[in-house]
């Protein structure tokens, strides 16, 4: 099992392979066509060779190091193994026209990982070719003279899973196909020109005079061939590669502990089966009994942290089908121990009733028999905390339920000789009850402890009260908070100005194994009706803001999407639902439970070509955007900031082919706009206005991968605002001249849109080049300020570059009514005049976002950061460390901060999640000096 | 008949120590002095609950720098560990939030105390005494053979509670243990670096605070450890400090320490680690807690035991015993012949023997280091190390082994559930916690 089944049932045929780790002469019959080999003439094939067991013990080849072996005879590549070819191989290589095929596992993505290689890549000495691939993206580079050419897939490849690989040089152009499918072309001419000087060929590794990457992985069979495959050979490569069909990929929800649910809906009708277990051996099997397309799977007796791997077969008319070998980790699993209720406890039953059915937090003041307590935790999945001041009582009710083993795991009793005031922080309890007929406390108190958004209090004459949400607490319901992208939601945090205006309200989970590395410019974490939702390493947790209580928790392994500053979120929510863009679908899972409600598909002329781009909601419409296959960006292992100074690959924007509207009613689709390549970091939507820049230069439509640097973008764009309820065109403009670029010089660093009650807001970096086209690092941002009724240009304004490193060149805007900031300064609005004052210090990679009475980014000495409009000041608290995008939220009345900066592994980060509350509402007595320092 | 008594009487008599705090003494030696009777059988198992860990685990990667395998570097709570003496075995639950005293011969529940959240480290016992901290910013000691309530203190700065992970602790935890020598008891309350820490020292025997002492922008956590004239206390990411343990004055940060496994040599060096996620292996270095300074590094290496001058460690596959004396001596000699020899200018002919004999000597005694190595056998990753007399025990994942520490022979071992993280050698006894909650306790065969 260690190899994919895929390729199981072609054993038989492996097992007649020829030594064959040399060159063939040119009349020698080919012994073996292996399954993704081209059906080329023998005279084609000019070398192979299949790094496994019998020609390494043979020695055919040489392994660097001792050799180790899986299951399947392959050699290990880790460490520093790799092969040193014969230097004679390297004087056969052809010059004008040629194939090299593998088939690969990469298991671990780095930087310039070599899988065949003969060159040399010294400063402006490029030389030879390699098949390989940088971070997780194969590559095929080859030099005709001058610098390395590189193909590269735009699509990220999945560690572990095999790919059959084929690179191609025709004298003409380099060609990159992984599985068959062509992921890259560029242009190229003339003869292949080798390296002069000693240079090792080599498989495993890409090495050179001075430099040696060697891979993690396995390299099952390698070969050149001096002939270039046909249509119809890739069509077989392709078709072979084929792996499941999903309509609806693949995603794991954790139930309760050691039990999660693996759902999919399948493309085709078939036999379906799951083979799972704790390595990528993988074990167990289990079949679904499901008749029609989709499936749902209970997995039990999964082991407490552990990582999982699994793989989806289905059967078709041409046999099984594999899916690749996905993950989920059973450490992310927080789902609360279910009880048996051993009867149906009256007061419990009216006192849950029409509570959303979650894990969450109880709190009751004063005990009686106990009996309420153990009821609410048998009938609910809350975490129950019980006060009470009779200690006798407390310690015989601790032993009972200790023993039987629901102490400090779903109950927890404490003693508390006085019972009016409870030193508990406000705003947690889900449901704050009494066991007693008499309350031991004022109402105001159980009042004081009940969470926001919908938490309940019952009195124990049976009122219930349902608390409102904090006056003043904003939505942060989309990737700047709310549609129209202006990182501020009028959320007022109680006042707050400085840090030490805010207390700790929660700490914990998730940990820094939730995410993927600092959370790369990925999407921000929301937070609606009182849920936080948050997204690590393609998984998703929704806790409860107010207490911490991880609600639920998926792992989606098609889910990442990252470099949001030059793209859009993958997701949003509302009161009730969180939607998130997955391949071509959009999921709406219910935000309690995480169960998927429906899924909402593209335009019928994208389902096969596009995936799920842009994503909004407001009022009953929802939207959504189609954007080419391969052109969201997925990368974020090595050098994956996206932020580096006018470099094309860290200028280009994804781009949306359409835009639609969907109805909440019925889930269906209303409308789509679809014109030129709409940018998709520019689409903001407010108050039925949907406003976004518009590229509508048709050559660039018809050629483009849905990727573009702003040096090819930059070319008939357009503002555009439609009616978002409609899809119809209120008004388009020519966009204006930008401030710095022009069609000869300079570029657009990053792009975004934001809008206020009254304009539609763009914002461009723009930054400088010199006389050879080169970055001179310096820039500016340009402001475009649009009256949102007719798109009329209200200013265009300037300020200056703080830096060009770290994020401060493609700082996001923070936009209020009357001003706007973005680093280190800003413009005020209407007029567009710059700011009298700076903000600061921004330190680090973070964007910055808006409360009423401040900014909060990441300061001083790269700490979490309030800086203060009144004052002018910052505060900071010392080693929390945000993401390199967003990470952090002024919402619910807290300051939510769930865990981003795992994986930066100098500096004595937290590496927690948590969330403060105002001081104020807090619980904490307000002394007379802090009252009179706040006015 | 007469010789059987007699050297039954000795084992009885060799295998009365106690193990009364966390890692056996204040110094978290790991080390025993007395060797267990062999072959042991599993007397009895208690399940104590899944361990409810303050911190989950480090990161996947730094995938920017291609670091993966990150260590962590706050996991000092991965099982119930336990304490022991006078038949009594002690561990604090971070599952039910309670302190249990458990019969050594039968496993049978003598008393349990609850506190109002999570117990991470064992009671230390002092004479009729169990001292304990809880994540609810108490400190609580109670009588050892009756678990009757003597005294609580509330080292937080105010009796608030917040959630965490689905439990209400201060922000204030006491997550150091107690440390108890010469009449004091030493505790911090501490959480978050924005907030105020706390250094508690009171009398032990009358319960009366000698002096509290506050501490900003650190995160006291891991057992605290005392010698000398000082204490040390780890705070996992960031580098563990040094203070007086007469006033609680802070008197440094051991920076080339970090984590949250430390112990201190009978000459005050500090074992620890790992000091920082950026080292591409796990490492644990040897500091100068005067100075500083690094004395040595372990590469590949999450625990080490150090007893007579040797340490035991597992390193690159590897079960090793090494001279850690001469291994000490050695690297002092070539450090301070490499600072001669970067004195020295090759440019002044003069000089250029002396160069040579500089470079000649560093040759030699890297050649030298190679001896250091006592013996070594191929072997699994141990979780755990101690020493119990002439044996040396690794705790593993679902076994635990006992070799003989002189030459790495394998004398003994068992299955356990789970992972081995907490080993026990007290009073003839050896008792194991794992990952899973599990406490297993082997004895003599009868």
């Amino acid at each position: 099992m260690e190899e994919d089944l895929i390729f199981a049932r072609f054993q038989i045929s492996r097992t007649r392979l020829v030594s064959a780790s040399h060159f063939h002469s040119r009349c020698m019959k080919p012994l073996y066509i292996a399954l993704f080999s081209i059906s080329t003439a023998c005279s084609d094939i000019i070398a192979e060779w299949n790094p496994n067991k019998s020609q390494i013990e043979n020695q055919t080849l040489k392994a660097s190091e001792t050799p180790e072996f899986d299951t399947n005879g392959n050699l290990i590549f880790s460490n520093n193994q790799h092969l040193i070819l014969p230097e004679d191989s390297a004087k056969k290589l052809p010059l004008n026209k040629f194939a090299v095929e593998a088939r690969v596992r990469i298991d671990q993505p780095q930087r310039w990982g070599g899988i065949v290689s003969y060159s040399q890549d010294n400063g402006q000495y490029e030389r030879g070719w390699i098949l390989g691939f940088n971070g997780d993206h194969f590559s095929f580079r080859l030099s005709t003279g001058g610098l390395l050419l590189e193909a590269a897939a735009p699509q990220s490849f999945e560690p572990g899973h095999w790919a059959h690989l084929l690179g191609t040089y025709d004298g003409k152009k380099i060609q990159l196909y992984v599985n068959g499918v062509l992921a890259s072309s560029r242009p190229a001419s003339g003869p292949i020109v080798f390296p002069d000087i000693p240079t090792p060929f080599v498989i495993g590794a890409y090495k050179d005079k001075d430099e040696f990457y060697p891979i993690n992985g396995r390299i099952s069979s390698v070969r050149i061939l001096d002939s270039l495959p046909s249509q119809k050979e890739l069509a077989d490569i392709a078709k072979k590669s084929a792996g499941v069909s999903f309509s609806v990929r693949p995603a794991v929800r954790f139930l309760s502990p050691g039990k999660a649910l693996l759902n999919w809906e399948a493309s085709h009708p078939g036999k379906a089966i799951v083979a799972y277990g704790p390595t990528r051996k993988l074990g167990a099997v289990i079949e679904s009994t499901s008749e029609n397309l989709r499936h749902e799977l209970i997995l039990e007796n999964l082991q407490p942290h552990t990582r999982y791997s699994y793989r989806i077969s289905s059967e078709t008319d041409d046999g099984p089908r594999f899916s690749p070998i996905y993950e989920f980790d059973t450490g992310m699993n927080y789902m609360p121990k279910s009880l048996v209720a051993e009867n149906n406890h009256p007061a419990a039953t009216s006192y849950l009733a029409d509570l959303p059915a979650q894990p969450g937090f109880a709190v009751v003041v004063g005990l009686s028999d106990g009996s309420l307590t153990k009821a609410l935790a048998a009938q609910s999945l809350l975490n129950i905390t019980a006060f009470d001041d009779d200690l006798e009582r407390v310690n015989a009710l601790r032993k009972k339920l200790y023993t039987e083993g629901l102490h400090g795991t779903r109950i927890t009793l404490i003693y508390l000789p006085d019972l009016k005031t409870i030193p508990l922080t406000s705003c947690v309890g889900n449901l704050v009850c009494t066991e007693r007929t008499t309350l031991p406390c004022p109402p105001s108190e159980l009042a004081r402890l009940t969470r926001p958004n919908g938490g309940r209090t019952v009195l124990p004459d049976g009122t219930v009260t349902s608390r409102d949400p904090i006056p003043g607490s904003g939505e942060w319901t989309h990737q700047y908070g709310p549609p129209s992208n202006t990182a501020y939601t009028g959320e007022r945090l109680g006042g707050s100005q400085a840090s030490g205006d805010l207390e700790l309200q929660w700490i914990g989970r998730p940990g820094a194994n939730f995410g993927i590395d600092r959370q790369p410019r990925m999407s921000a974490p929301l937070a609606s009706n009182g849920r936080l939702f948050h997204q690590g390493l393609n998984r998703i947790m929704t806790l409860d803001a107010f207490n911490g209580q991880i609600l639920w928790g998926m792992e989606i392994p098609d889910l990442r999407r990252v470099n949001i500053p030059h793209d859009c979120a993958n997701w949003c929510a509302d009161d009730n639902y969180l939607y998130v863009a997955i391949k071509d679908l959009l999921w709406v899972l219910d935000g309690s439970t995480g169960k998927r409600i429906t899924t909402l598909k593209l335009t019928a002329d994208h389902r096969d070509s596009h995936e799920w781009g842009y994503i909004a909601q407001e009022g009953e419409v929802v939207i959504g955007s189609s954007v080419r296959l391969g052109a969201e960006f997925k990368k974020y292992f090595g050098d994956a900031w996206y932020d580096k100074v006018g470099r094309d690959s860290d200028t280009a924007n994804v781009l949306s082919d359409n835009i639609s509207g969907y109805s909440k009613s019925d889930w269906k689709g209303r409308w789509s706009y679809g014109r030129g390549l709409i940018i998709n970091p520019t689409i903001s939507l407010s108050d039925g206005k949907l406003c976004f820049l518009e590229c509508r230069n048709p050559d660039l439509k018809n050629d483009t991968s849905g990727r573009e640097a702003t040096k090819n973008l930059w070319k008939d764009i357009y503002t555009v605002c439609l009616d978002a309820n409609t899809g119809k065109i209120i008004w388009e403009k020519p966009f204006p001249k930008t401030l710095l670029r022009t069609d000869e010089k300079g570029f657009i660093q990053v792009s975004y849109g934001a809008m206020t009650s009254q304009g539609f807001l763009v914002t461009l970096s723009e930054g400088d080049t010199n006389e050879e086209g080169k970055p001179t690092g310096k820039g500016i941002f340009s402001y475009h300020y649009f009256d949102l009724a007719d798109g009329g240009l209200n200013f265009q304004s300037q300020t200056n570059w703080r830096a060009n490193h770290h994020g401060a060149h493609i700082s996001h805007p923070v936009v209020y009514e009357d001003k706007v900031y973005t680093d280190p300064t800003g413009i005020s609005l209407p007029d567009g005049k710059p700011l009298d004052h700076k903000f600061g210090p921004r330190e680090g990679c973070s964007a910055v976002v808006g409360t009423s009475y401040g900014l909060l980014l990441r300061g001083i000495d790269r700490c979490l950061t309030f800086w203060s409009h009144d004052q002018k000041k910052p505060t900071h608290w010392p080693r929390l460390r945000p993401s390199c995008w967003l990470s952090f939220l002024p919402s619910q009345g807290l300051f939510l901060v769930p865990e981003g900066g795992g994986g930066c592994s100098c500096g004595g980060w937290m590496e927690t999640s948590l969330a403060f509350i105002p001081r104020n509402d807090s619980g904490i007595p307000v002394s007379k000096k802090s009252e009179e320092s706040k006015k | 008949m007469h010789s059987t008594l007699i050297l039954l009487v000795l084992c009885a008599v060799a295998s009365a120590t106690p193990w009364p705090t966390y890692r056996h003494d204040n110094r978290r030696s790991g080390v025993s002095s007395d060797t267990l009777a062999l072959p042991l059988a599993e007397a009895w198992t208690h399940d104590g609950g899944a361990p409810q860990q303050a911190w989950t685990g480090p990161a996947k990667w730094d995938a920017y720098s291609s670091n993966e395998g990150l260590q962590s570097m706050r996991n000092f709570d991965p099982c119930h560990f336990t304490t022991a003496n006078h038949g009594l075995i002690y561990f604090g639950s971070s599952a039910d939030n309670a302190v249990h005293c458990l019969d050594a011969k039968t496993g049978e529940e003598k008393w349990l105390h609850f506190t109002n959240s999570s117990v991470r480290f064992p009671p230390t016992l002092e004479g009729d005494k169990a001292w304990f901290g809880s994540d609810d910013g108490f400190v609580y000691c109670a009588n050892a053979h009756t678990g009757k309530p003597l005294w609580k203190k509330r080292a937080a700065p105010s009796d608030r509670l917040i959630p965490s992970n689905g439990k209400l602790i201060s922000p204030w935890p006491v997550r150091t243990g107690v440390t108890v020598e010469n009449g004091r008891a030493w505790f911090a309350a501490s959480l978050v670096p924005w907030k105020t820490s706390y250094l508690w020292c009171i009398d032990s025997h009358s319960s009366e605070v000698a002096y509290v002492t506050e501490h900003k922008e650190v995160t006291l956590q891991g057992a605290m450890l005392a010698g000398g004239d000082r204490l040390y206390i780890p705070q996992g990411r960031a580098a563990p400090i040094a203070l007086d343990q007469e006033n609680g004055k802070l008197t440094g940060q051991i920076g080339q320490a970090g984590g949250v496994f430390c112990l201190l040599t009978e000459d005050n060096q500090l074992i620890a680690g790992p000091p920082s996620q950026k080292e591409r292996d796990e490492q644990i270095r040897i500091a100068d807690t005067t100075s500083g300074k690094r004395l040595t590094t372990f590469n590949n290496t999450n625990r080490v035991v150090v007893t007579k001058g040797k340490a035991f460690l597992h390193s690159n596959d590897k079960l090793q015993c090494l001279d850690l004396v001469r291994k000490g001596k050695l690297e002092a000699t070539i450090a301070s012949e490499q600072a001669a020899l970067k004195k020295l200018d090759p440019k002044i002919e003069a000089q250029l023997p002396e160069i040579e004999k500089l470079k000649k000597s560093i040759s030699q005694s890297r050649a030298d280091l190679d001896g250091c190595l006592l013996w070594q056998i191929d072997h699994a990753t141990p979780v755990e190390l101690i020493i119990a007399g002439d044996q040396l025990i690794a705790g593993l994942n679902n076994e635990v082994i006992i070799f003989e520490a002189s030459t790495g022979k394998q004398l003994w071992k068992a299955p356990v559930k789970g992972k081995a993280y907490g080993l026990t050698p007290a009073e003839g006894r050896l008792i194991v916690s794992t990952d899973l909650g599990h406490i297993h306790t082997f004895a003599p065969k009868p």
